[in-house]
Parts: C-alpha cells; structure tokens; sequence
C-alpha cells in the first residue's frame, strides 16, 4: 500500500502531498474515533444483555430494577448509533451492488462517489434536525416518564454523536474515493450473519 | 391518478438511489424526504428527530440484536460439526439417506443464526465434502441444501421475523408461534421430495449408512442436545408466555455462552468477535429499520396508502389475486434486494393497503417471509445460490437447475399458506 502511494507522490506537486499527508493522519484519527465508539456500542450492548437478565432474576425474588425497559430501550438507541461508522468503514451497511457491478471504470468510480455524496448529504441533515432536537430537549428539560424521571438528552446525545460522527465518515469516505485511498476494512473472520 | 403519480415518483427515487448503490437505510429516508417534501405541508425536521428517537429507543427491538448475538456466540464453536455428525446416524438410514442431514441440519442451525445465508454456508461447508464422498448425486445434494438454507428466515427466532414484527408493529411473540408450523412443515416437504426423488432413482443413491449403535449416537450428539434443549427453551418460554421475546433472548445469550463454555470454545478473542459482529449487524438492520420508519410516517402523512387500498379495491382483484400479484412482486424484487430490505419496503409501502384489504398481518407476516425465502434462490441473483457457487464453484446455471424442484416445493407452500391460512395462524389462535 505505502510504496504505491510512495511512488505516486514523487510524480506529483509538493503543496498537494503535504495536503495529502495531512489529511492522511486525520484519516487514521478518524478511524481511531469509529473503532472507539463501536467498542463503545458493543459495551453498550452487552449491557442490555446483562439488565435483562439481571431483571429477570430480581423478578425471580420480587424486586424490579426501576425503569429497566427504558435504560434497555435507550441502550439500545445509543448501541445502533454509535456502531454506525464503524459499520460503515468495515463494509457492513446493505447497498445494492448489482447494477453498480455492471458499470465500467472510471463511471463506476463516478457513480459510487455520488452515491457517497448523496448520503452523506442526507446524514448531514438529519444530524442537524438530531442536533436541534436534542437541543431543545436539553433547553426545555424534557424527563422520561418511568419511574426513574431521567433527562432525555442524556440519552439521546448518544444519537446525536453518532449521527454526527457517521456523517463525517461518509464525507471522508469521499475524500478516500477522490484520493484513491482503501474505503473499507475487510476482515476475513466476519461473515458470521450477512443477512 | 393522482395517487399513482405519487406512488411512481416514490419508486421511481427509490430504485434510482438503490441502483446508484446508495446504502438501503439512506435510500429510505430520502425516500421519506421526498414524500414529505412533494406531498405533504408538515415540518419534516422535527418529524425525522422524532422518528429516529423513538424508533431505536424501541424496547421491543432489543430482541434483535440479542438473538443476533446468540447466534453469533453459537457460530463460533463446534456446532456444524457436530451437527452432522450427530444426526447423520439417525438420518442416515431413511430412503434418501444424508440428505436428510442438510434438511434437520439446517433447521437446526435456522433456529440459532436467523440468517439463511450464513446458514446455507455454514452447513454447506461441512455437508457436501461428505455428502459428495459418500457418491450422493450432486442435484440431491446441492438441490436440498439450497432449499433448505432458506429455512434461516422461517424458524424462530428469525432475524428477519423481528425486523418485519417491529416495522409492522405486530407482536414479535405471536410472529414465532406463527412460524412455528410453516417451517415443520417446509421441513416435511423437503424431506419427502428426497425420500420421493431417492425411491425414483435408486441407481444414483449410495448405499445406506452402516448402523451405530445408541450410546455412539449419543456421544456424537454432546454439543447437539444442549443447543437444541436452548433453542425448545427458547421458544417454549415464549409460547407458554412466561417470557418476551426479549426477555427470552437475553436468556439465550446466557445459555450459548454457557454452552459455549462447556465445549471449551469461548475463548476471549471469540467472545469479542461474537459481540462486536453482533453489534455491527445490530446497527445496520437498526439503520434499515430507521429509514424504514422514517418512509413509513410520511407515508401516513401523505394519506397514500389509503388512496393505493382504495384503488386495489376498486380494480376488482380478489384477495387470492392480490396475493399472487404480490408473489411475483416479491420475486422480481428479490433479483435485486436482500431479505430484510424487502421486508422493511412492504411493511412501508405495501402492508397499510394490505391490511386494509382485509388481511391478517401476522399471517402475511408469515407468507412474505416464504416468498423472501423463494426470492433467495431465485436466478439469476438469490443470495443463497451465490454462497453454494463460492462453496462448490459450480455455475449459476447448474445450481439453479438443481434448486428448482425446492423452488417450486416453496411456491407450493405458498400455495397452501394461501388456501389454508390455519396452518400459520392456528398455532397463534390456541395459545392466545
């Protein structure tokens, strides 16, 4: 991969390649971030495991964790979304591929750069409604209505933050097309359930 | 007109986006956009927020991604192994003798991933070496597999039948009691077309299995009866009501992961992969559901599906006419789209003219998994034929010739769903 790059630079103007090489380390940051947030989202996860099942058991002596279904519904909300980037970068969203297999190069490269576009300006809007949202959930203190009344942007800032952060990785995803960079991360060992 | 105008604008977006290869999730909620922005006056930003929210803070969703990690859990040890293994001397003396392993194989193995793609290839993987050693006929073989694999999507607990639960809004609980005889019963079907193909050509059959004696049957069914005990746990907690379909879940992850323990499988490494596969699956059916939503509230809005109920009937089309145009639908539908995708679509665009026709969704629940199973192995693009060409490099054409016959053992499911429609709802009406 680098030698690749390596040869190509040597052809091509100094300023770009330091602009290159810059967005080169956001991009491994980047990564970083979506790899911790869905590490985040697995913890997230398995914390719904771990209250149902402690709820059930707590029935089982006539106890009851209060507002548990909201905790695991909220977990829930904040698992799907903080995974969202990192679902992207690893190939795992559902797109249809068969129409795009049929294009010729360079269209073909043309086409998915679109289609990249076009989501992620549909991302950056829905993060905005999201963002205004949650801000005015924040602003007019709304609480849940269980037995446990909880801010609802605490929980809904996991959406917010997600949303946002799949946004950009479908603007870097872009930038990686534009620069002829990898997209997505394949790894051999994950074809347990595609669906 | 009118109605139709808009409802060929909605698809015409639709299947542009899809075949840019925009991801399916975004591709609804413009989708949605479009209908609220053209055909409705409503603020769509507040509206969007609102969806989002309380469609992934969705309590009755959290099933999902706990069977998907059950599954994902279960994946990782032993079990294909030991599935053939331990039912190959039960099986393995019936007229059609091992392929029968890849019929109760993969009803087994359907109960746990949910997914039939990841069922065809995981049962395939070990089946057709042996299978195709033993001098089994490859049209037997390959044919029973792909018929089979599809059974991931009918058995509970289906993925895809908690996908279709949450977008319809109909009890995940009831959707697996439903499931419960259409999947017996395709199981049935498949291993009576075997003992009939094998009867019809007795030349081409091996010969039977040598026979093992119990406590050997036993032995090689340790990893076997603790799965299918979780699996009948699983489900039964549910049918007799003591458990939700979420409550039941979080038991089966604790159970695989004891069963997991006990065969010496669940290594840290395998356990961080299990979760982080089930995560990033969670989040992509989640992202589907999220658009699927989304299209789903600016369709009330828009008062469409009401217009498009009134126009089907006003055409005369009766119900069984309804079904088979929608049948062929689905089937041209899935030469392109995966399962859950089709699924998410008709609960938005086609299930509030359904019901208002008069159907029953849990029953349609039920046929529209059928048909997604049909779409799976259909030519020239079913998922399913695509894993068996990667397992045994066969050409598309030669294995759809041999999945034929199961093609049409479907569609005649289909057709007794259609007719008799007691076979799905009548396990749901005794125990409600």
């Amino acid at each position: 991969m680098s030698k690749t790059t390596q040869s190509a630079s040597r052809e091509e103007p100094a300023p770009r390649w330091r602009l290159c090489a810059q967005a080169r380390r956001t991009m491994v940051l980047s990564r970083w971030i979506y790899t911790g947030c869905g590490a985040l989202a697995a913890v997230t996860l398995c914390s719904i495991a771990v209250l149902i099942v402690a709820q059930i058991a707590l029935r089982l002596v006539g106890q009851q964790i209060p507002s548990a279904d909201d905790f695991a519904a909220w977990a829930l909300s904040a698992s799907i979304f903080l995974a969202l980037p990192a679902t992207l970068i690893h190939g795992d969203h559902i797109r249809v591929t068969s129409v795009r297999s049929r294009i010729p190069e360079p269209y073909g490269r043309g086409v998915d750069i679109l289609a990249s576009l076009i989501a992620c300006a549909m991302l950056v809007w829905g993060s905005i409604a999201l963002f205004d949202f949650v801000q005015e959930s924040y602003l007019y203190n709304d609480v849940s209505i269980g037995l446990v009344s909880v801010p609802l942007w605490i929980p809904q800032l996991a959406m917010v933050v997600g949303s946002i952060l799949f946004a950009v990785a479908m603007a870097e995803r872009v930038v990686r097309m534009v620069l002829n960079l990898p997209v997505e991360i394949t790894d051999p060992n994950s074809s347990a359930t595609e669906i | 007109m009118d109605s139709l105008f808009q409802a060929a604008i909605l698809l015409g977006v639709l299947f542009l986006l899809l075949g840019l290869g925009v991801w399916v999730g975004v591709a609804l909620l413009i989708a949605g956009l479009v209908v609220f922005l053209l055909f409705t006056s409503t603020p769509v930003d507040a509206i969007y927020a609102t969806t989002m929210w309380a469609a992934s803070a969705n309590w009755t969703l959290t099933a999902l991604p706990l069977f998907i990690w059950m599954g994902e859990i279960l994946y990782r040890t032993r079990l294909a192994e030991d599935l053939f293994s331990g039912l190959a001397p039960w099986l393995g003396r019936l007229p059609g003798g091992l392929a029968h392993v890849n019929v109760a194989g993969c009803g087994v193995f359907a109960a746990v991933s949910g997914s039939s793609a990841a069922t065809t290839a995981t049962i395939g993987k070990i089946s057709l070496p042996e299978l195709s050693n033993r001098g089994y006929d490859d049209r037997l073989s390959i044919g029973s597999l792909a018929g089979s694999g599809t059974l991931g999507l009918l058995i509970p607990p289906s993925v895809v039948m908690i996908v279709y639960g949450v977008a319809a809004q109909v009890s995940i609980n009831r959707l697996f009691i439903a499931g419960v005889v259409p999947g017996l019963m395709l199981m049935a079907m498949f291993s009576s077309y075997i003992i009939f193909w094998s009867l019809m050509n007795r030349q081409a059959m091996p010969p039977p299995e040598a026979r093992v004696p119990l406590g050997e049957r036993l032995r090689r069914m340790r990893l076997l009866i603790p799965v299918v005990g979780l699996i009948v746990c699983v489900i039964g907690s549910i049918y007799a009501g003591i458990a939700t379909a979420t409550e039941a879940a979080a038991l089966g992850v604790l159970g695989a992961l004891m069963i997991a323990a006990l065969s010496r499988s669940l290594t840290l490494s395998a356990f961080t992969e299990a979760l982080t596969g089930a995560t990033r699956t969670s989040a992509m059916i989640g992202f589907i559901l999220l658009g699927a939503a989304f299209l789903t509230s600016a369709m009330s809005f828009s008062g469409l599906p009401a217009d498009l109920a009134q126009i089907i009937s006003g055409s005369g089309l009766s119900t069984y006419g309804l079904i088979a145009v929608l049948t062929i639908f689905f089937i041209l539908l899935g030469c392109f789209l995966d399962g859950i995708s089709i699924v998410v679509l008709t609960t938005s665009v086609v299930l509030p003219s359904v019901i208002a026709a008069g159907i029953d969704p849990i029953w349609f629940g039920i046929y529209l998994i059928i048909v997604v199973e049909m779409a799976q192995i259909t030519p020239p693009l079913g998922f399913n034929l695509f894993v068996i060409q990667g397992l045994t490099g066969r050409s598309i054409v030669e294995i759809t010739r041999m999945v034929t016959p199961f093609f049409f053992l479907l569609v005649l499911a289909v057709v007794l769903l259609t007719l008799f429609p007691v076979i799905a709802t009548g396990l749901v009406e005794l125990s409600y």
